[in-house]
């Protein structure tokens, strides 16, 4: 039996209604998404961080030795009368062996960058993940879809309703394209942040221990066993010191305050990241609107960006 | 060595750094006793470095651990992104046979 015309038109309606019964059981609201968007956005930043901080490390250490060098007495009459020259060899020794420490720190840090890339690539992930763009192949096929539809519309009307013609709605088939995948990005979302709670977690301890146990303890140290120290020592040996070694010796110790003061961001944002994380998946459980923002997520945002100036002000 | 270990025997150098640094403040100490303090200062120093590179290490390969499990979930969930075309295909193929239907319509209307 032929579909008569009305039947025919109950199909078009079913097939544009069918995104919309998608819409209404979405995985996520928009103000979900919207707080997955703001996590994503504050997280960025971070990544580098750990890194930066091992890197002023190595050249602290470099520039203490550079130092040490200045404590030396050269070209002293040895016990045969020459010149005595085994201070300016170990000179020269300590310089080569400064260059060495800043690489072995920077090495780490870059080594510390690359396995903390994967946070950089896990926050795009959810960036890419709550926009709309995030396929271009797709939104390709949606456009095909509603030009495709338009297309049957045209010749329907062209056929059956040349006095009152149907309103095409090519447009509105692309958009329900995406509203359908809206509903799949929304899922696979709730569904990625879950799962990657446990290792976001495990990755922010981690670096709260580097932080806080293993560097920051170093930076404490330096001020007063490392330049505090070499500075004496020369200023003894020397019985006095050029403006340009005291500005050298304020330069080092205002680097490892900020160092210190940095690895204290760094691990307190790794405390809001891990919380942020959390309350992401808490509130991603079911389909519901937030009545506000996640305020994890917001002192995450704050504390990214005032490690990232201290950052700044170290490097400069 | 566990890390806890470690960071003890980072600690102990740091207090044996301490000490130097406080001795060498006193007043009184001649020429070569200060230069044997500075000789000693320079391989605590050594040791310093050694161990918290030895620290750092270890973080990154706890790091690379959970980043490489990281990488696995983010790869899966790009996979099932390229499978959303697949859907996307099949409405596509839906609004053909909607066409061919309206086509089959149109000729016999």
């Amino acid at each position: 039996m032929r579909p008569t015309k009305l039947q025919n038109r109950a199909f078009i309606f079913i097939f544009l209604l069918f995104p919309f019964l998608f819409t209404c059981c979405a995985a996520l609201t928009a103000s979900q998404i919207k707080e997955v968007g703001k996590f994503a956005k504050a997280s960025q930043g971070y990544s580098e961080l750990p890194g930066a901080l091992a890197g002023s490390y190595g050249v602290l250490i470099r520039n203490n030795k550079l130092l040490s060098v200045t404590r030396e007495e050269f070209g002293q009459i040895d016990k045969q009368g020459g010149i005595d020259t085994s201070e300016a060899n170990d000179a020269l020794e300590t310089i080569q062996s400064a260059y060495k420490d800043e690489m072995d720190f920077t090495a780490v840090g870059k080594q510390m960058d690359a396995a903390l890339s994967v946070l950089q690539i896990y926050s795009d992930l959810l960036t890419s993940l709550v926009s709309d763009n995030f396929a271009e192949a797709l939104s390709e096929s949606a456009e095909k879809l509603g030009k495709s539809l338009d297309k049957a519309i045209d010749e329907y009307n062209d056929k059956y309703k040349k006095d009152a013609p149907l309103k095409k709605v090519g447009g509105i088939i692309g958009s329900a394209g995406g509203l359908y995948r809206r509903h799949k990005q929304a899922s696979i979302l709730k569904n990625i942040i879950k799962e990657a709670d446990p290792l976001v977690i495990g990755l922010m301890d981690e670096i709260q221990i580097i932080a806080s146990e293993k560097l920051k303890p170093s930076f404490v140290n330096y001020e007063d066993n490392y330049i505090g120290k070499e500075f004496k020592s020369v200023a003894n040996n020397k019985k006095q010191v050029d403006i340009s070694t005291v500005v050298f010796v304020y330069d080092n110790l205002y680097k490892a305050r900020q160092s210190i003061i940095l690895a204290d961001r760094i691990s307190k944002a790794a405390e809001h990241y891990k919380n942020a994380h959390m309350d992401l998946v808490k509130n991603t459980r079911t389909r519901k609107k937030l009545k506000e923002a996640i305020k994890q997520i917001e002192a995450l945002s704050k504390e990214v960006k005032a490690a990232n100036e201290v950052k700044n002000d170290i490097n400069k | 060595m566990a890390n806890t270990e470690r960071i003890n025997a980072l600690k102990q150098v740091h207090e044996a750094e301490d000490s130097v640094t406080n001795t060498l403040k006193k007043p009184g100490l001649t020429a070569p006793q200060r230069r044997i303090l500075d000789e000693l200062s320079d391989i605590l120093k050594e040791i310093d470095k050694l161990l918290l590179l030895n620290e750092l290490n270890d973080s990154i390969e706890e790091l690379e651990g959970k980043s490489k499990k990281l990488k696995a979930i983010n790869k899966r969930i790009k996979k099932q992104i390229e499978n959303l075309e697949e859907v996307a295909d099949k409405v596509e193929k839906a609004a053909k046979a909607i066409d061919a239907i309206v086509k089959a319509f149109g000729a016999l209307g």
